[in-house]
Protein backbone atom coordinates (compact mmCIF):
# COMPACT_ATOMS: atom_id res chain seq x y z
CA UNK A 1 0.00 0.00 0.00
CA UNK A 2 2.40 2.37 0.81
CA UNK A 3 4.57 2.24 -2.51
CA UNK A 4 0.75 3.22 -4.15
CA UNK A 5 0.44 5.82 -2.23
CA UNK A 6 4.23 7.11 -2.92
CA UNK A 7 3.67 6.22 -6.61
CA UNK A 8 0.43 9.05 -6.54
CA UNK A 9 2.25 11.44 -4.49
CA UNK A 10 5.04 11.52 -6.81
CA UNK A 11 2.90 11.56 -9.96
CA UNK A 12 0.73 14.32 -8.66
CA UNK A 13 4.30 16.39 -7.57
CA UNK A 14 5.46 15.82 -10.90
CA UNK A 15 2.06 17.19 -12.34
CA UNK A 16 2.38 20.14 -10.48
CA UNK A 17 5.91 21.22 -11.11
CA UNK A 18 5.02 20.96 -14.57
CA UNK A 19 1.99 23.20 -13.83
CA UNK A 20 3.33 25.85 -12.64
CA UNK A 21 0.37 28.30 -12.81
CA UNK A 22 -1.23 26.64 -10.60
CA UNK A 23 1.61 27.11 -7.93
CA UNK A 24 1.88 30.90 -9.45
CA UNK A 25 -1.50 31.28 -8.81
CA UNK A 26 -1.56 30.24 -5.01
CA UNK A 27 1.24 31.96 -4.23
CA UNK A 28 0.44 35.64 -5.66
CA UNK A 29 -3.45 35.20 -4.61
CA UNK A 30 -2.04 34.78 -0.84
CA UNK A 31 0.54 38.01 -1.49
CA UNK A 32 -2.72 39.71 -2.63
CA UNK A 33 -4.06 38.88 0.45
CA UNK A 34 -1.74 39.62 2.61
CA UNK A 35 -0.61 42.99 0.94
CA UNK A 36 -4.29 43.79 1.31
CA UNK A 37 -4.68 43.35 5.30
CA UNK A 38 -0.92 45.01 5.77
CA UNK A 39 -2.01 47.83 4.64
CA UNK A 40 -5.86 47.87 6.60
CA UNK A 41 -4.05 47.75 9.87
CA UNK A 42 -2.52 49.63 12.68
CA UNK A 43 1.23 49.42 12.05
CA UNK A 44 1.90 48.81 15.53
CA UNK A 45 3.04 45.36 16.83
CA UNK A 46 0.25 44.65 19.48
CA UNK A 47 -2.14 45.00 16.47
CA UNK A 48 -0.32 42.84 14.61
CA UNK A 49 0.17 40.54 17.31
CA UNK A 50 -3.91 40.51 17.46
CA UNK A 51 -4.51 40.60 14.07
CA UNK A 52 -1.94 38.98 12.33
CA UNK A 53 -3.27 35.21 12.99
CA UNK A 54 -6.53 36.08 11.65
CA UNK A 55 -5.07 37.04 8.34
CA UNK A 56 -2.88 34.54 8.00
CA UNK A 57 -5.36 31.69 8.45
CA UNK A 58 -7.97 33.26 5.74
CA UNK A 59 -4.24 33.51 3.59
CA UNK A 60 -4.18 29.82 4.39
CA UNK A 61 -7.61 28.98 4.03
CA UNK A 62 -8.21 30.68 0.55
CA UNK A 63 -4.91 29.69 -1.29
CA UNK A 64 -5.43 26.16 0.17
CA UNK A 65 -9.07 26.09 -1.90
CA UNK A 66 -6.72 26.66 -5.06
CA UNK A 67 -4.75 23.72 -4.45
CA UNK A 68 -7.74 21.65 -3.49
CA UNK A 69 -9.53 22.57 -6.75
CA UNK A 70 -7.05 21.02 -8.48
CA UNK A 71 -6.27 18.26 -6.97
CA UNK A 72 -8.61 15.85 -8.59
CA UNK A 73 -9.02 18.13 -12.15
CA UNK A 74 -5.76 16.44 -13.03
CA UNK A 75 -7.47 13.08 -12.83
CA UNK A 76 -10.64 14.36 -14.14
CA UNK A 77 -9.08 15.28 -17.88
CA UNK A 78 -8.61 12.23 -20.56
CA UNK A 79 -10.41 10.45 -17.89
CA UNK A 80 -7.46 9.60 -15.61
CA UNK A 81 -9.33 8.75 -12.80
CA UNK A 82 -11.39 5.87 -14.34
CA UNK A 83 -7.72 4.71 -15.38
CA UNK A 84 -7.06 5.23 -11.80
CA UNK A 85 -10.22 3.17 -10.59
CA UNK A 86 -10.03 0.06 -12.77
CA UNK A 87 -6.14 -0.48 -11.36
CA UNK A 88 -5.60 -2.96 -8.52
CA UNK A 89 -5.17 -0.29 -5.81
CA UNK A 90 -7.23 0.53 -3.09
CA UNK A 91 -9.39 3.69 -2.83
CA UNK A 92 -7.32 4.58 0.26
CA UNK A 93 -4.12 4.68 -1.62
CA UNK A 94 -5.72 7.28 -3.79
CA UNK A 95 -7.06 9.10 -1.37
CA UNK A 96 -3.74 8.97 1.13
CA UNK A 97 -1.72 9.90 -2.11
CA UNK A 98 -3.61 12.89 -2.82
CA UNK A 99 -3.72 14.11 0.91
CA UNK A 100 0.18 13.91 1.01
CA UNK A 101 0.28 15.84 -2.15
CA UNK A 102 -1.82 18.49 -1.28
CA UNK A 103 -0.57 18.69 1.93
CA UNK A 104 3.05 18.89 0.87
CA UNK A 105 1.58 21.43 -1.90
CA UNK A 106 0.51 23.80 0.98
CA UNK A 107 3.76 23.45 2.86
CA UNK A 108 5.25 24.80 0.03
CA UNK A 109 3.60 27.62 -0.28
CA UNK A 110 3.75 28.45 3.62
CA UNK A 111 7.61 28.30 3.70
CA UNK A 112 6.92 31.53 1.36
CA UNK A 113 4.27 33.33 2.89
CA UNK A 114 6.02 33.06 6.76
CA UNK A 115 8.58 35.16 5.86
CA UNK A 116 6.24 37.87 3.39
CA UNK A 117 4.26 37.85 6.30
CA UNK A 118 7.07 39.19 8.89
CA UNK A 119 7.93 41.69 6.01
CA UNK A 120 4.29 43.05 5.91
CA UNK A 121 3.48 42.60 9.47
CA UNK A 122 5.37 42.97 12.21
CA UNK A 123 9.27 41.69 11.43
CA UNK A 124 9.57 39.48 14.92
CA UNK A 125 7.30 37.05 13.53
CA UNK A 126 10.10 35.63 11.44
CA UNK A 127 11.83 34.16 14.72
CA UNK A 128 8.95 31.88 15.10
CA UNK A 129 9.20 30.62 11.46
CA UNK A 130 9.70 26.79 12.65
CA UNK A 131 6.86 27.22 15.14
CA UNK A 132 4.31 28.56 12.47
CA UNK A 133 5.57 25.78 9.75
CA UNK A 134 4.74 22.87 12.56
CA UNK A 135 1.71 24.81 13.45
CA UNK A 136 0.92 25.14 9.91
CA UNK A 137 1.93 21.30 9.14
CA UNK A 138 -0.35 20.04 11.90
CA UNK A 139 -3.14 22.13 10.62
CA UNK A 140 -2.96 21.16 7.00
CA UNK A 141 -3.21 17.94 7.56
CA UNK A 142 -7.27 18.31 9.08
CA UNK A 143 -7.54 20.97 6.24
CA UNK A 144 -6.42 18.58 3.55
CA UNK A 145 -8.04 15.47 5.04
CA UNK A 146 -11.53 17.19 4.53
CA UNK A 147 -10.44 19.00 1.60
CA UNK A 148 -9.63 16.03 -0.63
CA UNK A 149 -12.47 14.41 0.51
CA UNK A 150 -15.00 16.88 0.17
CA UNK A 151 -12.73 17.56 -3.59
CA UNK A 152 -13.15 14.33 -4.64
CA UNK A 153 -17.00 14.44 -3.74
CA UNK A 154 -17.24 17.40 -5.85
CA UNK A 155 -15.00 16.88 -8.70
CA UNK A 156 -17.64 15.70 -10.82
CA UNK A 157 -20.03 18.52 -10.01
CA UNK A 158 -21.06 21.67 -11.69
CA UNK A 159 -20.04 25.00 -9.96
CA UNK A 160 -17.04 23.10 -7.90
CA UNK A 161 -15.26 25.62 -7.33
CA UNK A 162 -18.25 27.54 -5.13
CA UNK A 163 -19.84 24.17 -3.58
CA UNK A 164 -16.44 22.88 -2.26
CA UNK A 165 -16.02 26.46 0.26
CA UNK A 166 -19.24 25.89 0.77
CA UNK A 167 -19.19 22.61 2.44
CA UNK A 168 -15.25 22.64 3.43
CA UNK A 169 -15.31 26.40 5.72
CA UNK A 170 -18.41 25.65 8.34
CA UNK A 171 -16.64 22.19 8.79
CA UNK A 172 -13.42 23.75 9.59
CA UNK A 173 -14.25 26.40 12.35
CA UNK A 174 -12.78 24.34 15.52
CA UNK A 175 -9.74 23.31 13.11
CA UNK A 176 -9.16 27.90 12.29
CA UNK A 177 -10.20 28.71 15.67
CA UNK A 178 -7.42 26.36 17.29
CA UNK A 179 -5.17 27.12 14.79
CA UNK A 180 -5.90 31.53 15.19
CA UNK A 181 -5.38 31.13 19.13
CA UNK A 182 -2.47 28.78 19.13
CA UNK A 183 -0.34 31.13 16.42
CA UNK A 184 -1.44 33.85 19.05
CA UNK A 185 0.71 31.78 21.60
CA UNK A 186 3.65 31.54 19.19
CA UNK A 187 3.51 35.11 18.54
CA UNK A 188 3.83 36.31 22.10
CA UNK A 189 6.59 34.06 22.41
CA UNK A 190 4.61 31.37 24.97
CA UNK A 191 5.10 29.01 22.02
CA UNK A 192 2.55 25.58 22.00
CA UNK A 193 2.45 25.36 25.34
CA UNK A 194 0.32 28.34 26.61
CA UNK A 195 -2.73 26.86 24.37
CA UNK A 196 -2.65 23.30 24.99
CA UNK A 197 -6.05 22.58 25.06
CA UNK A 198 -6.35 24.03 21.54
CA UNK A 199 -3.44 22.33 20.49
CA UNK A 200 -5.11 19.07 21.48
CA UNK A 201 -8.44 20.26 19.72
CA UNK A 202 -6.25 20.72 16.54
CA UNK A 203 -4.77 17.21 16.77
CA UNK A 204 -8.08 15.75 17.80
CA UNK A 205 -9.47 17.14 14.93
CA UNK A 206 -6.69 15.77 12.20
CA UNK A 207 -7.16 12.47 13.48
CA UNK A 208 -10.85 12.29 13.50
CA UNK A 209 -11.16 14.15 9.80
CA UNK A 210 -8.24 12.06 8.66
CA UNK A 211 -10.00 8.13 9.10
CA UNK A 212 -12.74 9.48 8.74
CA UNK A 213 -12.01 11.04 5.25
CA UNK A 214 -9.85 7.85 4.95
CA UNK A 215 -13.07 5.31 5.48
CA UNK A 216 -15.52 7.41 3.36
CA UNK A 217 -13.63 7.84 0.15
CA UNK A 218 -14.20 4.45 -0.92
CA UNK A 219 -17.69 5.29 -1.50
CA UNK A 220 -17.50 8.94 -2.25
CA UNK A 221 -14.51 7.02 -5.62
CA UNK A 222 -17.96 4.33 -5.78
CA UNK A 223 -20.04 7.62 -7.24
CA UNK B 1 -17.56 -33.20 -29.30
CA UNK B 2 -16.99 -29.84 -29.16
CA UNK B 3 -14.66 -28.42 -26.75
CA UNK B 4 -15.95 -26.30 -23.81
CA UNK B 5 -13.80 -23.58 -23.02
CA UNK B 6 -12.95 -21.66 -19.56
CA UNK B 7 -15.94 -19.17 -18.20
CA UNK B 8 -13.68 -16.38 -17.08
CA UNK B 9 -16.78 -13.73 -17.19
CA UNK B 10 -20.27 -14.40 -16.56
CA UNK B 11 -22.78 -11.50 -16.67
CA UNK B 12 -26.54 -12.42 -14.52
CA UNK B 13 -29.24 -10.37 -15.34
CA UNK B 14 -27.65 -7.13 -15.11
CA UNK B 15 -29.88 -3.65 -15.23
CA UNK B 16 -28.75 0.00 -14.57
CA UNK B 17 -31.85 2.48 -14.55
CA UNK B 18 -30.58 6.48 -14.43
CA UNK B 19 -33.47 7.80 -12.76
CA UNK B 20 -35.67 8.48 -15.56
CA UNK B 21 -34.44 6.12 -17.84
CA UNK B 22 -33.80 2.26 -17.54
CA UNK B 23 -30.79 1.71 -19.80
CA UNK B 24 -29.84 -1.93 -19.16
CA UNK B 25 -32.98 -4.38 -18.52
CA UNK B 26 -31.36 -7.63 -17.53
CA UNK B 27 -28.69 -8.51 -19.39
CA UNK B 28 -27.09 -12.10 -20.00
CA UNK B 29 -23.71 -12.68 -21.15
CA UNK B 30 -20.92 -15.11 -21.42
CA UNK B 31 -17.34 -14.93 -21.93
CA UNK B 32 -14.93 -17.32 -22.13
CA UNK B 33 -11.55 -17.64 -22.18
CA UNK B 34 -9.63 -17.13 -25.93
CA UNK B 35 -12.75 -15.60 -26.88
CA UNK B 36 -13.62 -12.13 -28.48
CA UNK B 37 -17.39 -10.41 -28.35
CA UNK B 38 -18.14 -8.29 -30.61
CA UNK B 39 -21.17 -5.78 -28.77
CA UNK B 40 -23.03 -4.46 -31.12
CA UNK B 41 -26.12 -2.15 -30.87
CA UNK B 42 -27.25 1.52 -31.67
CA UNK B 43 -26.26 4.86 -30.45
CA UNK B 44 -27.23 4.83 -27.10
CA UNK B 45 -28.25 1.05 -26.81
CA UNK B 46 -26.29 0.83 -23.26
CA UNK B 47 -23.36 -1.04 -24.58
CA UNK B 48 -20.83 1.99 -22.83
CA UNK B 49 -22.65 1.18 -19.60
CA UNK B 50 -22.45 -1.99 -19.95
CA UNK B 51 -18.58 -1.83 -20.07
CA UNK B 52 -18.40 0.50 -17.61
CA UNK B 53 -20.27 -1.59 -15.41
CA UNK B 54 -18.26 -4.72 -15.49
CA UNK B 55 -14.81 -2.83 -14.96
CA UNK B 56 -16.39 -1.05 -11.84
CA UNK B 57 -16.65 2.56 -12.78
CA UNK B 58 -20.52 2.54 -12.84
CA UNK B 59 -22.26 0.32 -10.10
CA UNK B 60 -25.18 -2.02 -11.33
CA UNK B 61 -28.75 -1.36 -10.49
CA UNK B 62 -29.38 -5.25 -9.94
CA UNK B 63 -27.35 -8.54 -10.94
CA UNK B 64 -24.77 -9.88 -10.32
CA UNK B 65 -21.11 -9.93 -12.52
CA UNK B 66 -18.66 -13.14 -11.78
CA UNK B 67 -14.78 -12.89 -12.96
CA UNK B 68 -13.32 -16.61 -12.63
CA UNK B 69 -16.42 -17.31 -10.22
CA UNK B 70 -15.61 -15.16 -7.84
CA UNK B 71 -18.46 -11.91 -7.77
CA UNK B 72 -16.53 -8.96 -8.78
CA UNK B 73 -18.60 -6.56 -6.13
CA UNK B 74 -17.40 -8.91 -3.04
CA UNK B 75 -13.82 -9.59 -4.70
CA UNK B 76 -13.28 -6.39 -7.34
CA UNK B 77 -9.88 -6.45 -6.98
CA UNK B 78 -9.38 -10.26 -8.42
CA UNK B 79 -11.00 -8.48 -11.62
CA UNK B 80 -9.08 -5.57 -11.46
CA UNK B 81 -5.92 -6.75 -11.22
CA UNK B 82 -6.61 -9.05 -14.65
CA UNK B 83 -7.97 -5.89 -16.46
CA UNK B 84 -7.14 -4.14 -19.56
CA UNK B 85 -9.44 -1.01 -21.10
CA UNK B 86 -9.28 0.91 -23.75
CA UNK B 87 -12.19 3.86 -23.56
CA UNK B 88 -13.24 6.85 -25.93
CA UNK B 89 -11.31 9.04 -24.08
CA UNK B 90 -6.97 8.30 -23.51
CA UNK B 91 -7.32 7.77 -20.07
CA UNK B 92 -3.35 9.60 -19.66
CA UNK B 93 -1.98 12.40 -18.21
CA UNK B 94 -1.21 14.90 -20.67
CA UNK B 95 1.26 16.76 -18.60
CA UNK B 96 3.34 13.32 -18.57
CA UNK B 97 5.05 11.67 -20.91
CA UNK B 98 4.32 8.22 -22.91
CA UNK B 99 7.23 7.06 -20.51
CA UNK B 100 6.05 8.43 -17.60
CA UNK B 101 2.58 7.14 -18.07
CA UNK B 102 3.42 3.57 -18.42
CA UNK B 103 5.45 3.58 -15.78
CA UNK B 104 3.13 5.46 -13.43
CA UNK B 105 0.37 2.22 -13.98
CA UNK B 106 2.46 -0.25 -14.39
CA UNK B 107 3.69 0.38 -10.82
CA UNK B 108 0.23 0.94 -9.42
CA UNK B 109 -0.28 -2.92 -11.18
CA UNK B 110 3.20 -3.84 -9.70
CA UNK B 111 4.26 -5.32 -13.29
CA UNK B 112 7.54 -7.03 -12.78
CA UNK B 113 10.53 -5.36 -14.98
CA UNK B 114 8.21 -2.70 -15.80
CA UNK B 115 11.14 -0.56 -18.03
CA UNK B 116 12.20 -3.28 -19.97
CA UNK B 117 8.41 -4.46 -21.04
CA UNK B 118 7.73 -0.49 -22.01
CA UNK B 119 10.17 0.22 -23.88
CA UNK B 120 9.31 -3.01 -25.64
CA UNK B 121 6.00 -2.31 -26.05
CA UNK B 122 7.31 1.61 -27.17
CA UNK B 123 8.89 -0.22 -30.09
CA UNK B 124 6.53 -2.27 -31.07
CA UNK B 125 3.56 0.52 -31.42
CA UNK B 126 6.22 2.76 -33.27
CA UNK B 127 6.35 5.32 -30.16
CA UNK B 128 9.59 5.18 -28.99
CA UNK B 129 10.66 7.63 -30.48
CA UNK B 130 7.91 9.99 -28.84
CA UNK B 131 8.36 8.09 -25.39
CA UNK B 132 10.04 11.59 -23.86
CA UNK B 133 7.49 13.59 -25.16
CA UNK B 134 4.09 15.15 -23.19
CA UNK B 135 1.52 13.04 -24.07
CA UNK B 136 -0.94 16.36 -24.63
CA UNK B 137 1.09 16.68 -27.86
CA UNK B 138 0.18 13.24 -29.35
CA UNK B 139 -3.00 12.84 -32.09
CA UNK B 140 -5.59 10.32 -31.38
CA UNK B 141 -4.23 7.70 -33.06
CA UNK B 142 -1.04 7.72 -31.27
CA UNK B 143 -2.93 8.58 -27.95
CA UNK B 144 -5.13 4.94 -29.20
CA UNK B 145 -0.98 3.49 -29.76
CA UNK B 146 -0.24 4.22 -26.18
CA UNK B 147 -3.64 2.39 -24.84
CA UNK B 148 -2.14 -0.39 -27.00
CA UNK B 149 1.23 -0.26 -25.31
CA UNK B 150 -0.35 0.62 -22.43
CA UNK B 151 -2.74 -3.15 -22.98
CA UNK B 152 1.53 -5.04 -23.77
CA UNK B 153 2.76 -3.71 -20.30
CA UNK B 154 -0.07 -4.79 -18.19
CA UNK B 155 -0.39 -8.22 -20.13
CA UNK B 156 -4.00 -8.11 -19.07
CA UNK B 157 -6.35 -11.13 -19.04
CA UNK B 158 -9.73 -9.48 -19.77
CA UNK B 159 -9.87 -6.86 -22.35
CA UNK B 160 -12.96 -4.19 -22.42
CA UNK B 161 -12.83 -2.37 -25.80
CA UNK B 162 -14.49 0.77 -26.41
CA UNK B 163 -14.00 1.92 -30.06
CA UNK B 164 -10.74 1.10 -30.08
CA UNK B 165 -9.71 1.42 -33.79
CA UNK B 166 -11.12 5.31 -33.63
CA UNK B 167 -8.35 7.67 -34.84
CA UNK B 168 -5.93 4.08 -35.69
CA UNK B 169 -4.59 4.44 -39.25
CA UNK B 170 -4.47 1.02 -41.67
CA UNK B 171 -1.12 -0.09 -40.74
CA UNK B 172 -2.52 0.43 -36.64
CA UNK B 173 -5.23 -1.23 -37.15
CA UNK B 174 -4.04 -3.88 -38.91
CA UNK B 175 -1.21 -4.08 -36.32
CA UNK B 176 -4.24 -4.12 -33.11
CA UNK B 177 -5.74 -6.64 -34.68
CA UNK B 178 -2.48 -9.00 -35.15
CA UNK B 179 -2.19 -7.83 -31.26
CA UNK B 180 -5.83 -9.59 -30.63
CA UNK B 181 -5.71 -12.54 -32.23
CA UNK B 182 -2.25 -13.24 -30.48
CA UNK B 183 -4.00 -12.10 -26.98
CA UNK B 184 -6.97 -14.37 -27.73
CA UNK B 185 -4.55 -17.44 -28.75
CA UNK B 186 -3.00 -16.78 -25.10
CA UNK B 187 -5.86 -17.35 -23.97
CA UNK B 188 -7.52 -14.02 -23.37
CA UNK B 189 -10.69 -12.76 -23.40
CA UNK B 190 -12.22 -9.73 -25.08
CA UNK B 191 -14.96 -7.71 -25.43
CA UNK B 192 -15.13 -5.08 -27.76
CA UNK B 193 -17.44 -2.45 -28.93
CA UNK B 194 -17.37 -0.47 -32.43
CA UNK B 195 -19.08 0.36 -35.37
CA UNK B 196 -16.44 -0.84 -37.98
CA UNK B 197 -18.03 -4.33 -37.82
CA UNK B 198 -15.66 -5.35 -40.72
CA UNK B 199 -12.49 -4.99 -39.78
CA UNK B 200 -13.48 -6.96 -36.53
CA UNK B 201 -15.66 -9.53 -38.37
CA UNK B 202 -12.67 -11.98 -38.73
CA UNK B 203 -11.30 -11.62 -35.39
CA UNK B 204 -14.59 -12.21 -33.43
CA UNK B 205 -16.05 -15.49 -32.08
CA UNK B 206 -19.54 -14.40 -30.69
CA UNK B 207 -21.79 -11.75 -31.27
CA UNK B 208 -24.11 -9.94 -28.95
CA UNK B 209 -26.46 -7.03 -30.03
CA UNK B 210 -27.78 -5.07 -27.80
CA UNK B 211 -31.57 -3.67 -28.41
CA UNK B 212 -33.86 -2.08 -26.11
CA UNK B 213 -31.56 -3.09 -22.67
CA UNK B 214 -31.56 -6.73 -23.24
CA UNK B 215 -28.26 -8.46 -25.41
CA UNK B 216 -28.37 -11.27 -27.46
CA UNK B 217 -25.54 -13.39 -28.20
CA UNK B 218 -24.66 -16.00 -30.45
CA UNK B 219 -21.57 -17.87 -31.58
CA UNK B 220 -20.18 -17.01 -35.17
CA UNK B 221 -20.71 -20.43 -36.87
CA UNK B 222 -18.22 -21.27 -39.59
CA UNK B 223 -21.14 -20.66 -42.53
CA UNK B 224 -22.08 -17.08 -40.61
CA UNK B 225 -20.47 -14.37 -42.82
CA UNK B 226 -20.34 -10.41 -42.33
CA UNK B 227 -23.48 -10.38 -45.07
CA UNK B 228 -25.54 -12.17 -42.69
CA UNK B 229 -24.15 -9.91 -39.48
CA UNK B 230 -25.21 -6.79 -41.39
CA UNK B 231 -28.53 -8.48 -41.68
CA UNK B 232 -28.99 -9.55 -38.26
CA UNK B 233 -28.44 -6.15 -37.41
CA UNK B 234 -30.38 -3.75 -39.49
CA UNK B 235 -33.55 -6.30 -38.99
CA UNK B 236 -33.28 -4.88 -35.27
Amino acid sequence: MLSEIWTIFIKDLRLDLRRMENFFSMFFFSVIILLVFAFAMPADKDSHIIFAPGTFWVTFLLSGILSLNKSFQLEKENACMESLLISPISRGSIFLGKLFGNIIFIMIIQCLIIPLFSLFFYSGFLDHFFSLMLLSVISAVGFSSLGTLLSGLTTDLRFKEILLPILLFPLLIPLLLASVRIMQGILIGEGFSGELDWLKLLIGFDLIFLIISYLIFDFVAEM
Amino acid sequence: MPQTKTQVLKIDKLSKDFGYRQVLKGVDMDLAAGELTLLLGKNGAGKSTLMKIISGLVLPSGGKISFKGQDTKKNPQNLRKSLGMISHQTMFYGDLTAEENLLFFSKLKKVSSPREKIEGALHRTGLRKFAQIPVKTFSSGMNKRLNIAKLMVMDPELLLLDEPYTGLDYDSIEFFNDYLAEFKKKGGTVLLITHQIDISFELCDKIAIMQNGVAASHMKTASYTYDDLIEEYQKR
